[in-house]
């Protein structure tokens, strides 16, 4: 690529050793829709750019700087070169091991009809939306979205990493009204996947238009304790920020992480990988954002911590090799401007031997929770609460009345509390996993049921 | 100048997109946006220095034909990738076709600055990461039980132009400022943290004038929270303090009252509008003209002006927030609502500054009165239920109040509620003298961020409270 030849030729100029070049080019296509209409078109919104990191070593340490740009002509090159440089200098880093060449297992990230004509799919795409969401008389879209990306990323390093990949991504959201008699109830679901095959319209529609539907008769929970089955979109927003989170290696260096090596940190049923490999996962691809390989790491092995994760930072520093954990964090068309840093890729909940239908079955009483508010935790303490959207009663081993309101609290993982009292953690009271297991966001898992959870209500 | 052109190449470029446009469709609008600024962040290990998140720049045009939009946008700043943008976009045939009429404004001219005292651009980004140091430092010393501190700096100087096919031709520059500082506290095996974020439309001196005391103040927060307990679960008399309450003036009440909710029939706000919510005592605004806001801008993302707007006025819904294509078909005026994230991202009806007008309660007088009851101090986040009226807030930490006094020490809290029950519920509205506010970025649903501010006083209403 001449943008990356001509970087490299400028770096050869200054005399700088260690360098890592990121060139990426997104171009996205959208609708968005109001109601049934389509209230807007866009495309092609095109973002492309590039990043430069200098490493400079400064006694025991080094110094990390970053340039970002995307404009290709030598002055603009120098000058984020000269960003990267002042960066390189002034900062302190306590180690980094340059990613070296090394051979990257094939992973699935595309979806040729998507990397063919985005354009095309989204129209498509709107159009079977459309289509299908016509077929309910009692649920209407308020609004809709359907994204597609196309993005192509390259890394150069002085090691002589030259690693390529293009990777597309569909996020689908929707508002799912339901009304009768002045009552109003909505599903609100979104979607991201990076191939059409795992959307699933047909199947997902008419689960949430019921969802919608079912919310209209919802009452808010009472304050209880009681068992919960978090589904797998629920525990998609949960478990990447907690557990994925105590597994970094960063956290051990800062002293924050809630695991050590060999301890019982779950329930015996629990294993959990980190896995960058998994065909179609949204933090799978063949190597991380610093160009190294990813790769499969056990995390939790039936409720006993196995590993850490690592990036060539923290594995240098930690005397350890990368897992291929080094990423930006960005949104996927804006990823070249910022640093890597060490985080999980898809979190892997490992399928149990029940399937959804018999854990309802074997739940005497409890609560199913289809969505929360924003069922975000605390990353250090892994504390969570938040308000239950769509959920329902489980009695007597059936799904029963619609819940919507209150809110379920706990902390995921164990904690010490004041006074040297200790909260069980969640994953420490797991009493079911099923076979059936759903991608959502960064975390591949089943529903799991977990006991004694906190509910408040009125 | 960012990224090789000037302002005035920048306007040149959009008007020739809109002579492009104006021929074949019935509005359109360009919108150039170029990002300069920095992010620093230093914790015990790491020293980072890099673009600020939201450093993204490009050009975006948008064209309206029969009720339905139209969008291309680039990185590119280049005249010709634009005018073929242009081209491609002005030939685009409907979709969906309805007769809405696209209201027409007068066309205005403007070229300013929403300055800070000192400029970020005019500051070392050396002298930026020393600062941080300095803080961190501070608050690495202030108690042994301080295991680590992460401190954050951004600065985003953003020039926006736009021009229209009615004529207008705008630009501005805001720079906005923000410091994040957060110590973590550690003994017996607990960890728990509280933070300080302040900023604005604001430059550097955010950081330099900040006082040692506000970082010990923070510290001493964090290492408090160690003896905290778990909040209590059920329905209370809540307090909430001024960041709680603008929280829950913009997560939970704003966002239903966005018109673009109105028009897809998904607020729950509209039987309300125009009637009695709450008591008199009771006014949340949305104002973008808030001098050092972090939503403060001069025009926003389709030319229109920023301006103060009631949406509960005396404890009666008084109007809703709207872009060019809601008022248009509500037959309401603009009022300056419509941003975007970025180029990259589409135009909606959006907040900037929220509050709650002061009352006439002091706080003492509100705690006095209450038998059992939590008071939820230092916000953390909120979500919006536009449709349903629910209400979800989180607080980083909290209080007992048991007859009439200020008890114990509570971390990490939710509080849900219906917004029309917990509106109905609240009957003290606090003094001017406890007006404060708060920064921070805000979602269209799951994405589209952009800076807002919010804030108001102490309030006292009924919840259902949790951990959070």
């Amino acid at each position: 690529m001449s943008e990356i030849d001509e970087i490299k030729k400028i770096l050869r100029e200054q005399r700088i050793d260690q360098w890592d070049i990121y060139v990426e080019e997104a171009e996205q296509y959208e609708i968005q829709l109001r109601n049934f209409d389509v209230e807007t078109v866009r495309g092609p919104v095109t973002n492309s750019g590039y990043s430069i990191r200098v490493i400079k070593p400064k006694n025991k340490k080094v110094g990390i700087g970053i340039g970002t740009g995307n404009n290709v002509q030598p002055e603009h090159i120098r000058r984020c070169l000269d960003t990267a440089s002042i960066g390189a200098d002034i900062t302190e880093f306590p180690g980094y091991a340059m990613p070296k060449p090394k051979v990257f297992t094939t992973v699935k990230i595309a979806d040729p009809k998507i990397m063919s004509d985005a354009e095309v799919v989204v129209k498509d795409k709107t159009e079977q939306l459309q289509s299908l969401l016509k077929q309910s008389k009692s649920v209407l879209p308020t609004f809709g979205k359907i994204r597609a990306y196309n993005v192509s990323t390259t890394i150069n390093n002085s090691e002589g990493v030259q690693a390529e990949k293009k990777e597309t991504l569909l996020y689908v959201e929707l508002a799912l009204k339901a009304e009768r008699e002045g009552k109003l109830a909505e599903f609100w679901p979104t979607l991201t996947v990076r191939r059409l095959e795992d959307l699933q319209l047909e199947q997902q529609i008419p689960r949430w238009t019921k969802l919608a539907e079912d919310t209209l008769n919802a009452k808010a929970p009472k304050t209880m304790k009681t068992a919960v089955i978090f589904t797998p979109d629920t525990l998609g927003n949960l478990l990447p920020d907690t557990v994925g989170f105590h597994c970094l290696g960063s956290t051990v260096f800062k002293g924050v992480s809630k695991f050590s090596e060999g301890g019982q940190v779950g329930s015996s049923e629990l294993t959990v990988f980190d896995d960058g490999l998994f065909d179609y996962g949204l933090g799978s691809s063949p190597f991380d954002d610093e160009g190294t390989p990813q790769s499969r790491t056990v995390l939790i092995e039936k409720g006993l911590h196995k590993n850490f994760l690592y990036d060539a930072m923290y594995g240098a520093v930690l005397k350890a090799n990368s897992t291929g954990n080094g990423q930006k964090l960005r949104q996927i068309d804006l990823k070249y401007s910022s640093l890597p840093s060490l985080q999980p890729s898809n979190i892997v909940v490992k399928p149990g031997n029940m399937s959804l239908n018999e854990m309802i079955e074997t739940t005497k009483e409890g609560i199913y929770v289809e969505q929360f508010s924003a069922a975000h935790s605390d990353s250090l303490t892994t504390s969570f609460g938040s308000e239950i959207r769509n959920a329902y009663l489980i009695e007597k081993g059936e799904l029963s009345t619609p819940l919507k309101g209150g809110q379920i609290s706990g902390f995921l993982l164990d904690s010490q509390e004041a006074e040297g009292e200790k909260t069980t953690g969640l994953i420490n009271r797991v009493s079911g996993i099923t076979r059936e297991f759903r991608l959502a966001r960064r975390c591949i898992t089943p529903y799991i049921r977990f006991e004694g959870v906190q509910v408040s209500g009125k | 100048m960012i990224d090789g052109s000037s302002s005035e190449e920048a306007k040149e470029t959009l008007t020739d997109a809109i002579r492009i446009l104006e021929d074949n469709v019935e509005y359109a609008d360009a919108l150039c946006e170029r990002v300069q600024g920095v992010q620093v962040a230093k914790d015990k290990a790491e020293e980072r220095v890099s673009a600020p998140i939201t450093a993204v720049s490009g050009i975006v045009l948008r064209a309206y034909k029969l009720g339905q939009w139209r969008e291309a946008s680039t990185y590119s700043f280049s005249g010709t990738t634009v005018r073929e943008l242009a081209r491609k976009i002005s030939q685009f045939q409907p979709m969906s076709k309805t007769d809405v009429k696209l209201r027409e404004l007068e066309p205005w001219k403007l070229d300013a600055t929403l300055a800070a005292k000192v400029m970020p651009s005019e500051v070392e980004t050396e002298e930026k990461l020393e600062q941080v140091r300095r803080l961190y430092s501070i608050a690495m010393s202030c108690d042994k039980r301080i295991i680590n501190t992460t401190v954050g700096y951004v600065d985003v100087t953003s020039e926006r132009i736009f021009a229209n096919t009615e004529g207008s031709m705008l630009r501005q520059v805001i720079p906005r400022t923000s410091l994040f500082l957060m110590p973590v506290a550690r003994e017996a095996g607990k960890i728990d943290y509280d933070y300080l974020s302040i900023g604005g439309n604001a430059g550097f001196e955010i950081v330099k004038d900040l006082e040692e005391k506000t970082i010990k103040e923070t510290v001493d927060s964090s290492v408090s929270l160690l003896n905290a307990s778990a909040p209590p679960s059920g329905h209370f008399t809540v307090v909430l303090d001024p960041g709680m309450t603008g929280t829950f003036a913009h997560e939970s009440f704003g966002h239903g009252c966005e018109a673009d909710q109105i028009v897809r029939k998904r607020s729950y706000l509209v039987p309300y509008f125009r009637k009695r919510m709450g008591f008199e005592k009771l006014s949340i605004c949305d104002d973008g003209t808030v001098a050092g806001g972090n939503g403060s801008y001069l025009f926003d993302d389709e030319g229109v002006r920023s301006r103060k707007n009631y949406i509960l006025k005396n404890g009666v819904l008084e109007s809703f927030l709207h872009e060019r294509f809601s008022a248009s078909l509500m037959n309401a005026e603009p009022t300056g609502n419509g941003r975007r994230e970025s180029f990259l991202r589409k135009l909606f009806v959006r907040m900037t500054n929220t509050y709650v007008e002061p009352g006439d309660y002091g706080l003492d007088e509100m705690i006095e009165e209450i038998d059992n009851g939590i008071m939820l101090v230092h916000s953390v986040s909120g979500m919006e239920d536009p449709l349903a009226g629910g209400m979800e807030l989180k607080s980083k930490k909290g209080y007992l109040i048991e007859k009439g006094r200020i008890g114990r020490i509570l971390s990490t809290l939710t509080l849900t509620e219906k917004v029309p029950d917990f509106i109905a519920s609240i009957d003290a509205v606090g003094t001017k003298d406890q007006f404060d506010t708060e920064i921070g970025t805000c979602g269209k649903g799951y994405e589209d961020l952009v800076p807002v501010g919010d804030g108001g006083v102490f309030i006292r209403g009924r919840a259902v409270v949790g951990q959070g």
